[in-house]
């Protein structure tokens, strides 16, 4: 039985030696991203996770992407032209462009993209990309014979015209969708669901294509041969690789994954600080953690004045301070006073100077209750017409953030105003029924919740759905209730107005009413940080920029010393 | 025995029934719903999320879905999964055989090595062997599984290097054949199974230690002894093979955790598992995926509950039905 056993352990140590030297890395060039998973979906139109959206960009290619600087620049097209109305954007596509399949891509196939989410039958993310098209209602309207779009007119094989049914500077974004080959994706009109069983198989002009897929474990790509711009990219192949967060710093130290995306622990950043083979590159989240406050009639938060109270009264930096600053000094955040991207063009100084700053003032807070009428009662909690200042907030359970912020909340949204925080706590999903789905029938149940916001673009227009009007109903974006009729129309005209630049004023105009109003209260917006090996060149990771945007510049070292 | 069987079988049906129905009720009963979980907070207009809810047929009452769900399932369509936008079929088919690889194995080695080391130590009981085997169950019971699948995980991948730190295959890494497919996925198997195996070893060989040390108390196992058989005859032949009776209950009691897998363990060597499929299904509620894989589950508890108490008669002569 011992000499068996001896004999079993040893087996598997020679095994285990002469197996490991079997299946190292091959090639040198070989990227290897770490993630915390994909979908297994790389096709645009139904992946929901944005792991699988970094291979959707190597294997796919629009006509427009973006730049580090966040401005559209041309990608499969050569150049575009706008239309005096500035309704009509025309494209007009490279010289002999291919799928990697090696069939020619044609204008025919980028109709075809938009003809695919614009399917009556489409139940994707992505129907905003086309419901502003002109002859959307009609082409996309269940039982519709239509073949094609008013809106998509396919002009010669390699120049296409969209026309929008509303002049709005947001209409560019629209159109950068990955091509997709119309002989490949085949369906009939009102079945595009049948192009879901080619979700593991993609096929697409991007500068790579899929090499291997392994379900819940890896994804491998090589370069594509028949990419329009094969010689600018560098690295032959890219694998995203699943990790598990306890050890992904692991994996990364011993090389065996060049870059972690994203990382949002303290720990992870100092122990690659630490690492002489390690660099961080740190960058602004374009997002953040928010309170929303609840402005219906039937709400302790309806009033202005208490929302602007309760904002004077929490303690912002003492919440970076001990929430988001590690032991060694690493700051994980920073607040900010406006409710949209940091990143964006509109985030200027001067905006920032216009705008309410709610920086903790405790006697200001107080202040502002007093003179609206809510007067302390015997038990020290202010009432005003007979209703007291308790304020109903709806938490998930053992969430790493709400865990420290909760009593702190207590504390700052009670005895310190005369106020009292009654918490209720439930699962993500019963919160999103609670202020979007059944958010009409519910809204006299919460006063406050906490989630976080990731936006995908550097346009403030992206921010005008959450305190519209008329989203103020079931699964409506406006989870804050507010109706203000002034803002609905400011935002509406912002829009119009083409040229960046010019829009800037609009919006200073904007959020200094929005922030008067303060249905958001900006918790944190996190600095994340992309971790990586040195041997990683080239990287310039943005919010809105990630390392597959910039593939064309990167350069993997190759290993110093065979291990 | 036949009748018996064929009574037990029958009487599965409205058991059966009755699960799938509390079953459907609880996962629709659960707040929230799948467009709404697909969707979070995304935009889309009022007639796509229309759509959405009609196509899943969720906008008619629980009952009518539950009938639709259940006429649809015994005719052998168990529905589409909108998160994974695959036929719920598939999903679990290519993921729980990945489970199930992990799971047999360590079933495979729990057993060859409980069965000796429980005989041995009820053979000598109170002895060094038995003392430092009684010492290292119940570490194995009390450690957490995450924890030793940590250790496991820095010790051999991280420090040593010998094992691979995680995944079913390397990454990026193109086999050249099914049999280099294997030795891989083999290699990659050693550290998740041994913490299986670990865990079940350590309440197998309890169970086969007091099963051989109620046996070894018998009359007839004094006989044998007195009668000069050898040692190893009496323990193999008489002692164990009634001792073994209990255990042979506990195989079919397993069956069904074979085909599952252990979230934890799964997430931190990710495992391409079912284990964490069916928990994001769950946040997620993906209700044709849940709905047929807890099924599925209960089918086969059923089952081996089943096989267990024939099992038991086959070989206990004592026992007729």
């Amino acid at each position: 039985m011992k000499r068996t056993a001896i004999l079993l352990v040893s087996i598997m140590l020679v095994a285990s030696m002469i197996l490991s030297g079997c299946f190292a890395k091959q090639q040198p060039q070989t990227l290897t991203v770490g993630c915390e998973g994909t979908d297994g979906i790389f096709n645009q139109n139904y992946t929901n996770s944005s792991y699988s959206t970094w291979a959707i960009n190597l294997l796919f290619e629009g006509l427009i992407m973006l730049d580090k600087t966040g401005t559209y620049v041309p990608a499969a097209a050569k150049e575009w032209k706008v239309s005096e109305d500035g309704l009509t954007y025309t494209f007009t596509l490279r010289d002999n462009l291919q799928f990697s399949d090696g069939k020619p891509l044609t204008a025919e196939d980028v109709e075809y993209t938009y003809l695919m989410v614009a399917d009556p039958k489409y139940d994707g993310m992505l129907v905003d990309n086309v419901v502003d098209f002109k002859g959307f209602a009609e082409y996309s309207a269940e039982g519709s014979t239509l073949t094609a779009m008013e809106g998509i007119k396919v002009i010669d094989k390699k120049t296409i015209a969209f026309t929008f049914a509303e002049k709005k500077r947001t209409n560019l974004a629209k159109l950068g969708l990955g091509i997709m080959p119309k002989h490949y994706y085949v369906f009939e009109k009102g079945n595009v669901a049948a192009t879901a069983s080619l979700n593991d198989k993609p096929l697409g002009a991007g500068p790579y294509m899929i090499e291997k897929y392994e379900p819940n474990q890896y994804i491998s790509m090589v370069k594509n041969p028949k990419y329009w711009d094969a010689k600018a990219i560098k690295i032959d192949r890219v694998v995203i690789k699943s990790v598990d967060s306890a050890t992904e710093m692991d994996e990364l130290q011993t090389g065996k994954i060049d870059l972690i995306p994203g990382s949002v622990e303290a720990d992870k950043r100092d122990t690659a600080r630490n690492d002489a083979n390690l660099a961080v590159y740190e960058f602004p989240r374009s997002g953040f953690g928010y309170i929303n406050f609840n402005c219906s009639e039937v709400a302790a938060t309806h009033e202005k004045e208490v929302r602007q109270a309760l904002s004077y009264a929490f303690q912002g930096e003492a919440v970076i301070d001990t929430l988001f600053t590690s032991e060694t000094g690493t700051k994980l955040a920073k607040t900010q006073s406006v409710p949209f991207s940091q990143v964006s063009w509109a985030f200027t100084d001067e905006l920032l100077k216009e705008v309410t700053s709610y920086t903790y003032d405790l006697a200001k807070a107080n202040k502002i209750l007093d003179d609206a009428g809510w007067a302390k009662g015997a038990d020290g909690i202010r009432e005003k017409n007979g209703k007291k200042l308790i304020i109903k907030m709806a938490a998930m359970p053992e969430h790493p953030i709400l865990d420290s912020l909760v009593p702190l909340l207590q504390k700052w949204w009670g005895e310190d105003i005369g106020a009292k925080l009654e918490v209720e706590y439930m699962e993500f999903n019963a919160i999103l029924d609670y202020i979007s789905t059944n958010a009409d029938t519910n809204e006299d149940k919460w006063d406050c919740f906490f989630l976080a916001n990731t936006f995908p673009s550097a346009d403030p227009d992206s921010v005008r759905t959450s305190y519209a009007s008329d989203e103020i109903k079931n699964n409506g974006q406006n989870t804050n209730r507010l109706k203000n009729e002034e803002l609905d129309a400011m935002f509406k005209e912002a829009v119009k107005i083409i040229d960046q630049e010019a829009a800037k004023k609009a919006y200073i105009d904007i959020f200094k009413l929005l922030t008067e109003e303060n249905p958001t209260l900006v918790v944190y917006a996190n600095v994340y940080a992309d971790l990586a090996s040195k041997r990683l060149k080239g990287h310039e990771p943005g919010p809105l920029f990630s390392w597959e945007l910039n593939i064309k510049n990167l350069t993997l070292e190759p290993v110093a010393d065979a291990k | 025995m036949a009748k018996y069987l064929l009574k037990r079988l029958l009487n599965l049906i409205p058991v059966i029934l009755i699960i799938s129905l509390i079953l459907f009720m609880i996962l629709k009963l659960m707040p929230g719903d799948t467009v709404s979980a697909y969707l979070g907070q995304r935009k889309v207009t009022e007639e796509q999320r229309q759509m959405m809810i009609q196509n899943l047929g969720l906008d008619q009452p629980i009952f009518v879905q539950y009938v639709k769900w259940l006429w649809q399932s015994l005719q052998g369509n168990l529905g589409e999964s909108l998160i994974h936008r695959k036929p719920v079929v598939e999903i679990m088919g290519s993921f729980i055989w990945n489970s199930f690889m992990l799971n047999i194995v360590a079933f495979i080695a729990a057993f060859a090595v409980s069965i000796p080391v429980g005989i041995k130590s009820a053979v000598k009981k109170y002895s060094l062997y038995d003392n430092a085997w009684n010492v290292f169950s119940l570490m194995g019971i009390s450690l957490p599984s995450f924890f030793f699948g940590l250790l496991l995980i820095f010790g051999f991948g991280v420090f040593l290097q010998i094992f691979p730190l995680n995944g079913m295959v390397t990454a990026g890494y193109l086999h050249a054949n099914g049999f280099e497919r294997a030795l891989d996925i083999l290699w990659h198997m050693v550290l998740p199974a041994t913490v299986l195996m670990i865990i079940d070893v350590a309440s197998l060989t309890k169970y086969m230690r007091n099963s051989m040390l109620e046996v070894i108390k018998q009359d007839y196992v004094r006989t044998a002894k007195a009668k000069g058989l050898k040692d190893k005859v009496v323990i193999y032949r008489h002692a164990f093979r009634n001792a073994m009776l209990p255990l042979v209950t506990l195989l079919g009691l397993y069956i069904p955790g074979l085909f599952s897998g252990a979230v934890i363990l799964e997430t931190i060597f990710i495992w391409p598992g079912i284990g964490r499929v069916l928990f994001e299904a769950i946040t997620r509620r993906d209700y044709m995926l849940l709905m047929a894989s807890n099924m599925m589950f209960a089918v086969l508890l059923l089952i081996g509950n089943l096989l267990a108490d024939i099992g038991y008669a086959m070989v206990d002569p004592r026992i007729k039905y």
